[in-house]
């Protein structure tokens, strides 16, 4: 609508303080001319508060746990940029395993559809278990160098190990990614001084899934990366560390 | 490493409302909004590094979230999806004097869903957070007139249903 000289752009313009003072002056002139004018100010500036009414309606809803999580992380977690990550794997990773690891970005179907906090099924350490050495994960965490992928005895999966590093305690620890036909899992596993491994972080990680929700994914990827980085020190090792290591029993 | 400092993290928190208000207006649904609050404040996080000291964080935040709207969320949505702005959410407030509390929340749903996304963004960033329109069209990719422009044809496609309202009542 344009009223007199005066468009709604100018109008709008006005209300938006973003004329300048010259022609901001010359509105305010017509404005005290033309009530109509001023009416259509008016207007305009309701409609502000319909748009304002509708948007933030959504105040009102609760905050998603992840985005809690997100914004309440402690302050000993620095997060640890999955690209990071990745160029410091890549040296031992072979390029399947780089695949793995860029396939997580794709994501994590069961997230989007289940909600943000699906994709991690267990963080803390107490809710997870031990691995003996009776477990079918349990060779391939003592002895599969990062990168190979390795058939579970007995069960319909496969375990490949994508990264090794010493944590600050002291422990070794293994980065595991877990397939089977509907399911994936990409973990922590770190390894006692009684000779076994234990699991300490567990996301769901569905395989590379173009389709899937890349915003998900990161969720997984983030929480697993910041555990990761809560435990790391220094850099992952690299192959010939790990192959020693291996041939060493972890010792 | 790169990590997000304590004081970063603060000022997320801060600007988290603001930016889950625009990716409600990008959106128009709740479900999605909430989506991309995360996926934004997940990069947010993890780029925390590329933020300028010294620059506004929130239009950071709000450049950020659309540009994860339009290459990512936006992306999965299959043709056909009604934009349901406002459907799922709570009651808004009501009871003010002006004319505007006579407008139903129901056909303030409809108005701002009849708007189009760049109209809605636009309104949410100057009409809502207070962004200027040089501070906008950066965070939206277009020129500042543009700004201007659809921000007018925002305001008068709203005060359209407004007198519509109006006249039948």
């Amino acid at each position: 609508m344009t009223i007199g000289p005066i468009s709604d752009e100018r109008l709008s313009a006005y209300l938006d303080g973003e004329l300048p003072p010259e022609e901001a002056a010359e509105i305010e002139a017509a404005l005290a001319r033309a009530p109509e004018l001023a009416a259509r100010l008016d207007r305009l500036r309701q409609a502000d508060e319909l748009a304002a009414r509708a948007l933030h309606a959504i105040d009102e809803r609760p905050l998603p746990p992840a985005v809690e999580a997100l914004l309440t992380a402690r302050p000993e977690a620095p997060l640890l940029r999955p690209l990071f990550w990745r160029q410091a794997a890549r040296p031992l990773a072979l390029a399947a395993s780089i695949a793995l690891l860029i396939g997580f970005a794709a994501g994590y179907l069961a997230a989007a559809q289940f909600g943000a906090s699906a994709p991690v099924f267990a963080i803390a350490e107490a809710s997870l278990g031990e691995i003996a050495h009776t477990q079918p994960l349990f060779p391939v965490l003592e002895t599969t160098p990062s990168g190979t992928r390795r058939a579970l005895a007995g069960l319909d999966l496969e375990a490949t190990p994508t990264l090794s590093f010493r944590a600050k305690d002291g422990r070794y620890c293994r980065e595991m990614l877990v397939t089977g036909r509907d399911l994936a899992r990409r973990g922590i596993f770190c390894r006692s001084t009684a000779g076994t491994w234990q699991a300490l972080a567990l996301v769901a990680a569905p395989g590379a899934d173009a389709n899937a929700y890349a915003p998900a994914a990161d969720t997984g990827a983030a929480l697993l990366d910041r555990s990761i980085s809560d435990l790391v020190a220094g850099a992952p090792l690299d192959a010939a560390a790990e192959r020693r290591l291996i041939e060493k029993g972890w010792r | 490493m790169q990590r997000a400092s304590e004081a970063f993290r603060a000022a997320l928190v801060e600007a988290a409302p603001r930016v889950r208000r625009f990716a409600y207006a990008l959106s128009g649904s709740a479900a999605d909004a909430d989506d991309l609050l995360q996926a934004t404040l997940e990069r947010a996080l993890r780029k925390s590094h590329l933020f300028e000291v010294g620059t506004k964080l929130e239009s950071w935040l709000f450049r950020l979230c659309r540009n994860i709207w339009i290459d990512e969320v936006r992306a999965r949505r299959t043709r056909g999806v009604t934009v349901d702005i406002d459907a799922e959410t709570g009651p808004a407030h009501d009871g003010e004097r002006d004319m505007t509390a006579a407008v139903m929340l129901g056909e303030i749903r409809t108005a701002m869903h009849r708007l189009s996304e760049e109209h809605r963004a636009v309104l949410a960033l100057v009409g809502i957070e207070g962004l200027t329109y040089r501070e906008a069209a950066a965070v939206l990719d277009v020129p500042i007139g543009t700004v201007m422009s659809r921000l007018a044809r925002a305001r008068a496609q709203l005060v359209a249903t407004l007198e519509a309202r109006e006249a039948t009542s």
